[in-house]
């Protein structure tokens, strides 16, 4: 790809004993033009240092990064010609809002006329004309984080990173600056490498998302096909929530799988698998059947899945129930609307249906999937 | 990791900070190090090492003496300091009293003005003919024991260093967080009780700091014992006379080494109580709790006036004797005039002048040497901690002789000779205070995030821009503080520059001490006087630049 960025076989290793840690391991993908793309991770898994390889702030070990189709991996920071968005927005304090933003403008030799006609257009652009005379110091956090914004994006470069843009804001402004974001990346139609561990943020916002484990790519998609289809026990798990429960593959096409400890209410019920792959499992393997809470229905007839409500927490738009599942060591996350006014009560036997579209198997070990 | 390594610029400057860290650091010390295993009279050589130096500690009744008056005057100044100086700070922490600043700010006053220009001071006291001892015959009918020798030295010393206890104390205190306190009141501890359970012990450590500080500064102390010690010898006078009544290089430099290890052990110990020391400060945004009683607040002034005014009386007097004209038997001066002034006018101004060239290109030094060491430590890949432990050690390891002495040692002859010229005191300045202006800068830098620098690297600015633009500006403001501290300090300077002025190039702190052995009193409070004022004023002017209060900068 010509366009957009590409990384190939990307790999830091810092040679600290021995063998060494390798933090980051062959991480590819590539960017298209105009995309949003996030990586997604929890902390320590690679996410910040692949970033900050791609920015030139730390060296890979090997694998490349082309920008444009251009070769940058050995390209000094300072030469990369990429903006970067901070998680402390690193402003320099002593220079007022103007300045900062100018800064790049003022090393790449601009003339006075024309960096007064970008820094102005940047600053109008985000809000920020009113305080073009303060100091970082006199800012909030928000009005921090959107200088930090402005200077990275005034030179126009061809991407825009972001570590942890909101990771220091309170909760309602996280939410409104991560729609600025997308906003202002929509309108200036550039490119976003966005990196953050909270998964809610991350499909809010993305075009496709990387989810990083333990510095591999875990899985790369668009929000729905990754909380949808997930392509490990670790995805499912980290993105939204998941029930996990032990089943038993039966023999048989279609293949279809049951609880192994036994169900006393619903015996021998079978449920379905819908994926190709899943034709390969051999008959009598243990595995772990992935549920959606909000997939599970309540229902009288023949069911899946029968219980008890131990616990119910209503959380405004929905309840969700904690069901003790009969003969099983587990408990399962139940989500319902609040819409139906669910009859449930604490201490009610319940019972529930999924759809064999809504699960999916992963082997029993977290490491290998089914 | 970082792209600093490869930048030439940062190669140079780097290459250039390690030159002179091996020429004027490492090549002295190492080489007094030697000196001390030499005969008098012999080259450093494998062959002639020798411990003869040391054998005197054991045969001389001289050395030994010298060595028992330094831990006895330098403890009993540490012990007085204690007795004075924690009930005061406790006053001043936890009684509401008047005038907090006031007394934060007198409090320093003895520690601006060099300890000597006040030492003398105490004969006019506490001598024969002393205020104190004229009104202690009067009205007690008692005579205190005499001032020359141990007792008054003692006195000196301890009045001169009680400031570092003083403050170290009252910042603990009045930091430490109230819900501690609160919470044994809650349990139904008395008052007393508490005091003795949780806040002495939470003070402890701060305290112990605090003392060995003051012993540390004590045993290292030149100027006081050489005025006020009469026939008794401590080691800082014992190297003075081996090197200027015998020229004794290798005698002053073994000396030098005993009272170097004697610091070392209390620098050991103040290690062994911090280990221990357990950690006072919260995230609690109240400060502690004041006493509003009146009892306790009419103590409180009381107790704290009078350590105060005992603490500055020298200064004072010094002030008063530059005005007098004739100071007999009498108890105040007999009449008031400009003489002194007057007559040292020209001598003031030519060696104010030199102090200030001297001084200021030592600050220079240390500040350009300083910065660069600092942010290779905070920035670099040298182990930083290793490096600023090491630091802070420094200055207390190295008194004012020592440095004298190994400056004499290594550019004396050899391949660098710089006796009898500017530049050995501006170095030995250097070697003084440049571990100060390092461990300041390296916390201007190190309170500056790194994303910051990373934020300029890839707008696509060079080392070199990023640092004129970013980091320079951000550290300057403290950094300025920091050298006018210095500045300040050096011009009353004596200990080192004692053994290595040359007459071209003579300080005020030397003209002042000449005097003061002449006999000159008055004169010398003159020229006492308008060292200290400018001393005061330039430190003023530092507490204001770096936005802290003057009692704050000598925390």
């Amino acid at each position: 790809m010509s366009r957009g960025l590409s990384i190939r076989g990307l790999t830091k290793r810092y040679p600290t004993h021995g063998e060494g840690i390798t933090v980051v391991s062959d991480v590819s993908f590539d960017v298209g033009n105009g995309e949003f793309f996030t990586m997604l991770g929890p902390s320590g898994c690679g996410k910040t240092t692949t970033l900050r390889m791609i920015a030139g702030l730390e060296e890979a070990s090997s694998g490349a990064i082309l920008i444009d189709g251009q070769d940058t991996t050995n390209v000094p920071a300072r030469r990369r010609n990429v903006g970067m968005v901070f998680q402390s927005y690193a402003l320099f304090p002593h220079l007022p809002v103007f300045e900062n933003v100018a800064y790049g403008l003022r090393i790449r030799n601009l003339p006075e006329t024309e960096i007064r006609a970008k820094v102005g257009e940047i600053l109008d652009l985000l809000a920020l004309s009113p305080l073009a005379d303060r100091l970082p110091g006199q800012l909030s956090g928000g009005q921090q984080q959107r200088v930090s914004i402005a200077r990275a994006l005034v030179y126009r470069p061809p991407v825009l990173l972001l570590d942890e843009p909101l990771a220091n804001l309170d909760a309602k402004l996280r939410v409104q600056m991560r729609d600025e974001i997308r906003r202002i990346q929509r309108a200036l139609g550039i490119m976003v490498l966005y990196v953050t561990h909270d998964q809610e943020e991350a499909m809010a916002v993305s075009d496709r998302i990387a989810v990083f484990e333990r510095g591999r790519v875990a899985q790369i998609g668009s929000p729905t096909e990754i909380y949808d289809t997930p392509a490990s026990h670790f995805v499912a798990d980290f993105i939204g929530k998941a029930n996990f429960l032990p089943v038993r593959i039966n023999k048989g096409n279609p293949v279809s799988c049951h609880f192994p400890s036994g169900n006393p209410i619903t015996p021998g019920r079978v449920i379905a698998l819908p994926h190709q792959e899943h034709k390969m499992i051999p008959a009598g393997f243990d595995g772990l059947l992935m549920v959606r809470p909000e997939r599970l229905t309540p229902t009288d007839g023949p069911a899946a899945i029968a219980g008890r409500v131990e616990r119910l927490q209503h959380l405004g738009a929905m309840t969700r129930c904690f069901v003790s599942v009969v003969g099983m060591d587990c408990e399962l996350l139940v989500d319902l609307p609040r819409i139906t006014r669910s009859r449930l009560r604490e201490g009610d036997p319940c019972k529930f249906d999924v759809a064999s579209s809504d699960v999916a198997l992963f082997s029993k070990a977290r490491e290998m999937q089914a | 990791m970082r792209r600093l390594t490869g930048d030439p610029v940062a190669i140079l400057v780097g290459g250039m900070a390690l030159v002179v860290a091996l020429v004027f650091l490492v090549y002295p010390l190492v080489n007094g190090l030697l000196l001390a295993f030499v005969r008098n009279g012999s080259d450093i050589s494998l062959a002639n090492l020798t411990l003869v130096n040391f054998e005197r500690f054991f045969v001389s009744t001289s050395y030994r003496h010298a060595f028992m008056n330094s831990i006895v005057t330098s403890g009993g100044a540490t012990l007085l300091a204690a007795a004075l100086g924690v009930p005061m700070a406790f006053a001043v922490a936890r009684v509401e009293i008047a005038w907090r600043p006031v007394v934060l700010a007198l409090s320093v006053i003895p520690l601006i003005a060099p300890p000597f220009i006040g030492a003398y001071a105490w004969v006019r006291i506490l001598g024969n003919n002393g205020i104190v001892t004229q009104l202690l015959i009067e009205y007690l009918g008692v005579r205190p024991p005499p001032i020359y020798g141990i007792w008054g030295v003692t006195i000196a010393l301890a009045l001169s260093y009680l400031p570092y206890l003083f403050l170290m104390v009252q910042g603990t205190l009045a930091a430490s967080d109230p819900t501690i306190e609160e919470a044994a009141r809650m349990t139904g501890a008395s008052s007393p009780r508490i005091l003795r359970t949780i806040t002495l012990p939470l003070a402890a450590p701060a305290i112990a700091a605090g003392m060995l500080v003051v012993f540390i500064k004590a045993l290292g102390d030149f100027g006081v014992p050489s005025i006020l010690g009469g026939e008794m010898q401590v080691l800082p006078t014992l190297i003075y006379y081996q090197i200027h009544g015998f020229f004794n290089l290798n005698a002053g430099s073994a000396i030098a080494i005993v009272n170097v290890l004697l610091t070392i052990m209390g620098l050991g110990l103040l290690a062994l109580v911090n280990r221990r020391s357990v950690s006072t400060l919260t995230g609690s945004s109240r400060g502690s709790v004041r006493a509003r009683g009146v009892g306790s607040r009419i103590a409180a002034n009381v107790y704290i006036w009078f350590v105060l005014i005992l603490a500055l009386l020298p200064q004072a007097l010094v002030a008063l004797y530059s005005f007098s004209l004739r100071w007999g038997d009498t108890l105040l001066p007999s009449s008031y005039g400009l003489d002194n002034y007057r007559s040292m006018a020209s001598e003031a101004f030519t060696t104010m002048g030199n102090s200030i060239v001297l001084s200021g290109l030592a600050t220079l030094c240390c500040v350009i040497f300083g910065a660069i060491a600092a942010y290779a430590t905070a920035r670099g890949r040298i182990a930083a901690k290793w490096a600023i432990d090491l630091t802070i050690m420094l200055p207390f390891v190295l008194p004012g002789l020592v440095v004298g002495v190994v400056y004499l040692g290594a550019f004396n002859d050899g391949p660098l000779v710089l006796t009898g010229t500017a530049a050995i005191l501006i170095f030995a300045y250097f070697t003084r205070r440049v571990a100060f202006v390092f461990r300041s800068a390296a916390t201007a830098v190190a309170q500056i995030d790194t994303k910051i620098e990373e934020a300029s690297t890839v707008c696509g600015a060079s080392w070199g821009t990023t640092m004129r633009r970013i980091m320079v500006p951000l550290v300057a403001p403290g950094l300025l503080a920091a050298s006018i501290l210095v500045f300040a300090t050096l011009i009353g300077e004596i200990s080192a520059t004692v053994l290595l002025y040359s007459a071209n190039w003579k300080p005020i702190s030397i003209a002042i001490y000449e005097r003061v052995l002449g006999n000159e009193l008055a004169r010398a409070s003159a020229l006492g006087t308008i060292c200290n004022l400018a001393t005061l004023a330039l430190i003023l002017m530092a507490s204001r630049l770096a936005g802290r209060s003057m009692s704050d900068m000598f925390r």
